[in-house]
């Protein structure tokens, strides 16, 4: 295995997981929020379903992905006229997996942050004048930023690991599907341990590289 | 003309209270638990569960949500923005088209200038109120509304902000509604006084006449009904310690913070002083004044006693117990004596 | 300031797109083929390309159930090299009718732990194991393929106390080679390629219960590409390649 390969694989999990976790952070903040400052009937329903990607096996979440996705699907159907083709296989489809699983560590991250808001202050600036979008944006998110931003860290890493969902939407495409999990994991099956070995190591850089700029910003932040 | 006519109910706890008043200044007074944050907070538009109407400056505000009610709040902890610093603070409610001195003038009259750049956890509990009440009054509020205003801030320098709540009343001419639990803090800053207890209105009137009548007294349980003297003469301080002569020809020694003004008034706290039978001896309070007891009326386990000390009249507190074995009746010659620390200088 | 904005523009620089959804630029076939046959595709790709009327390969390589779930889901493939007869019949209606057909064996063989003694030599010797016998999961081809060789030796149930099934091959592999177990049945192809566990025995072919492998051309896809695939997997070349790496030719 080369150099160029490896960076291949690599740069094509980071943009999955990049993308991931774009798609996730609004929705994902605006969920939280929801779940943090309203009461409304089904709320613990939807708590629960949100915690489905983290409590069942990766796997069986793909299953459920896949027969969202598949040809003849109201889903799978639209996007492939949008799109010309089907989703199932291609990057987007590994993108999708992992925007789900990750999902509920955004929702999480959000929640918290917006629980730890005190009520009181954003009383305060509705009683100055802003309107419920200018609290928000003045008030709430700044205040819950830290923790959202740890949701988001957290949603990546996860991204990045990505393998049971993804395996099944995304299939393993070398040079088009395969992120670092997947390569990994065939390496391995395949007894190309050193490999395997190697694209491990990049994983662990890379996971160290990533966790410790965040890191880094946020402290820096906080002060 | 200002009203409220508000209700409610929670576990344990119901609101019933009305009020009116047309005075620029009014205090709601009431020990905790009363409801006074409640109403206030309804005022203000921020407890949807408190049904009633709300009436400030002549016009109807209990339909409006908070943000159009154009009301000034500042709750107890002052609530400041910890991610913004203090001029972004109070300028949170500037107007683009408002005055652009107005900033300005607040940070001036509240001698913010120094503190601009800094962040609110850098900040005093007496600073962080002043920002906190130049942020509210940015917004050019139809009134104030301070929940606790001096709360956060230890007893010396509590005097030290009621010259810039007077100086806000006197160069912006806006009218507050002052939450306290403290006699002093009503006396200092309010013209009239809603006194409350259980979620009820139970007094409505001029500070010294509501706070000191014994009427009131029974439902003011947990207060006490200040004693306030007028400073006729003031010697300034040797080792800390004051001496004011007031009006009625009492010597007070009092305590005094290094820089603050000479008092105008003084008051001591009905709970602070002991009353003994005897003439006592070797005692470390600084004041000892001996009076005649002029009335005594009991009311709820306690017993409130008037002590006349020359022209002078003492309100203290006893317990029924204590006022059986001193033998407190109509007559009986007695001591007072209360710390220097007791004494508060007012303005 | 500064340190945000330089994560901000390394995070901008991952952001190019990858390729376009569903669209596949330059012509390709696509194959969906079992885990087990990476480097025989692999390999083999670049021949059949500059074949008259080939095409650069694109192959996923899955489990054979994922696979096969993934050809009922509407995935496009053109070509499914299936380890599993099974998973294949289930998915008949998606595939060409009449394209079916094995085209490859992967024999079995009886790996050992590397200090085995009194190694055994035959199916009877396995009796004689007193540590555990590793095989892939029932659900895997490799696993079932072997479980019904045991079961034709009237041996399954006696061993059924030593046998401890692993995820798949390569983990069965991995039982021996760090001790847990001291045998394990896996695919020769396997066999050939692990370090430390040594080869003990293959399965005579009297006894060999078939693990086949087969080639099915998918419906609504580049049938034509297909059937120009399927052929060249009978042809000489092919054959050849598959035999360097340890499979056997179908009979």
């Amino acid at each position: 295995m080369d150099a160029a390969e490896v960076l291949d694989i690599t740069l094509r999990t980071l943009q999955v997981g990049v993308l991931a976790v774009a798609a996730i952070l609004v929705p994902g903040i605006a969920v939280g929020w929801l779940l943090a400052r309203r009461a409304f009937r089904g709320r613990a329903l939807l708590q629960t379903v949100l915690c489905l990607p983290m409590v069942l096996p990766p796997v069986a979440v793909g299953l459920l992905l896949l027969h969202l996705l598949a040809r003849g699907s109201v889903l799978g159907d639209a996007i492939e006229r949008a799109f010309g083709g089907p989703i199932l296989l291609t990057p987007w489809a590994a993108v999708v997996a992992a925007a789900v699983m990750s999902f509920p560590l955004v929702v999480l991250g959000a929640q918290q942050g917006f629980l730890a808001v005190p009520r009181r202050l954003e009383q305060v600036a509705a009683t100055l004048g802003a309107s419920a979008w200018r609290v928000f944006c003045t008030v709430s998110l700044p205040l819950a930023a830290r923790s959202i931003a740890h949701g988001a860290l957290f949603a990546f890493a996860r991204a990045l690991g990505e393998f049971g969902a993804t395996t099944l939407v995304a299939g393993h495409v070398p040079g088009r599907t395969e992120t670092l999990s997947l390569a990994i994991y065939a390496r391995i099956e395949q007894f190309e341990d050193r490999d395997a070995l190697l694209l491990s190591a990049v994983s662990f850089v890379l996971a160290l590289a990533i966790t410790g700029t965040a890191e880094l910003c946020l402290q820096r932040r906080a002060r | 003309m200002n009203r409220f006519d508000l209700s409610a109910h929670y576990p344990g706890f119901t609101l019933a209270a009305a009020a009116r008043w047309q005075e620029p200044c009014v205090a709601l007074f009431g020990p905790s638990g009363s409801g006074k944050s409640t109403i206030v907070e309804a005022i203000a538009g921020l407890r949807p569960e408190v049904r009633g109407e709300v009436r400030i400056g002549g016009e109807r505000l209990d339909h409006l949500p908070p943000r159009r009610r154009r009301l000034g709040w500042v709750p107890q902890d002052a609530a400041l923005f910890p991610h913004r610093s203090v001029a972004r603070n109070i300028a949170y409610a500037a107007n683009r088209a408002a005055d652009p001195g107005l900033m300005r003038r607040v940070t001036d009259a509240l001698e913010l200038g120094p503190l601009l750049e800094r962040r609110p956890h850098q900040l005093s509990g007496g600073e962080r109120q002043r920002v906190a009440l130049a942020r509210a009054l940015v917004r050019e509020p139809r009134t104030l509304l301070l929940d606790e205003p001096l709360a956060a801030i230890d007893r010396p320098l509590r005097t030290r902000l009621v010259p810039f709540l007077r100086r806000i009343q006197a160069e912006f001419a806006v009218p507050m509604v002052i939450v306290s639990h403290d006699p002093l803090e009503v006396i200092a800053l309010a013209r009239w006084v809603v006194v409350l207890a259980d979620g009820r209105v139970v007094a409505q009137g001029e500070p010294r006449t509501v706070l000191q009548a014994p009427e009131a007294f029974g439902s003011l349980l947990g207060l006490a009904a200040e004693n306030v003297f007028e400073v006729a003469a003031f010697e300034p301080p040797v080792h800390g310690i004051a001496h004011a002569r007031t009006r009625e020809g009492l010597q007070l020694a009092l305590l005094v913070v290094p820089g603050q003004p000479a008092p105008r008034r003084v008051a001591v706290r009905a709970e602070d002083i002991v009353v003994a039978t005897e003439v006592p001896r070797g005692v470390s309070a600084q004041n000892v004044l001996a009076g005649t007891v002029a009335r005594a009326e009991a009311t709820e386990g306690q017993v409130a006693v008037t002590v006349a000390v020359g022209t002078a009249r003492f309100v203290i507190r006893v317990t029924e117990g204590a006022a059986g074995q001193l033998g407190l009746g109509p007559g009986k010659a007695v001591h007072l004596m209360f710390k220097a620390h007791a004494v508060l200088g007012v303005e | 300031m500064n340190a945000r904005l330089a994560f901000g523009a390394a995070l901008a620089a991952f952001l190019p797109v990858p390729v376009a959804c569903g669209r596949r630029a330059p012509e390709s076939l696509r194959v969906a083929a079992a885990a087990s046959l990476r480097e025989l595709v692999a390999e083999t790709g670049a021949a059949f390309a500059q074949r008259p009327g080939g095409l650069p390969v694109t192959a996923s390589f899955d489990a054979s159930s994922t696979l096969a779930r993934q050809i009922e889901a509407g995935a496009a493939f053109d070509v499914l090299l299936s380890a599993d007869r099974d998973t294949v019949a289930r998915i008949r209606g998606h595939l060409v009718a009449g394209s079916e057909g094995t085209f490859l064996r992967n024999g079995l063989v009886v790996i050992g732990a590397p200090g085995l003694t009194d190694a055994p030599q035959t199916a009877a010797d396995l009796t004689r194991l007193r540590g555990k016998l590793a095989l892939a999961g029932p659900a895997v081809p490799a696993g079932k393929y072997a479980r019904a060789w045991l079961q034709a030796r009237g041996l399954l149930g006696e061993l059924e106390g030593r046998i401890v099934s692993a995820d798949n091959v390569r983990a069965a592999v991995a039982l021996v080679e760090s001790g847990v177990a001291d045998a394990a049945v896996v695919y020769a192809t396997d066999a050939r390629i692990c370090k430390r566990a040594r080869l003990l025995f293959p399965i005579p072919a009297d006894e060999d219960p078939g693990v086949e492998y087969v080639a099915a051309a998918v419906r609504g896809g580049n049938e034509v590409a297909a059937a120009s695939y399927l052929r060249w997997l009978a042809s000489a070349e092919f054959l050849e390649a598959a035999q360097r790496l340890g499979f056997l030719p179908p009979e």
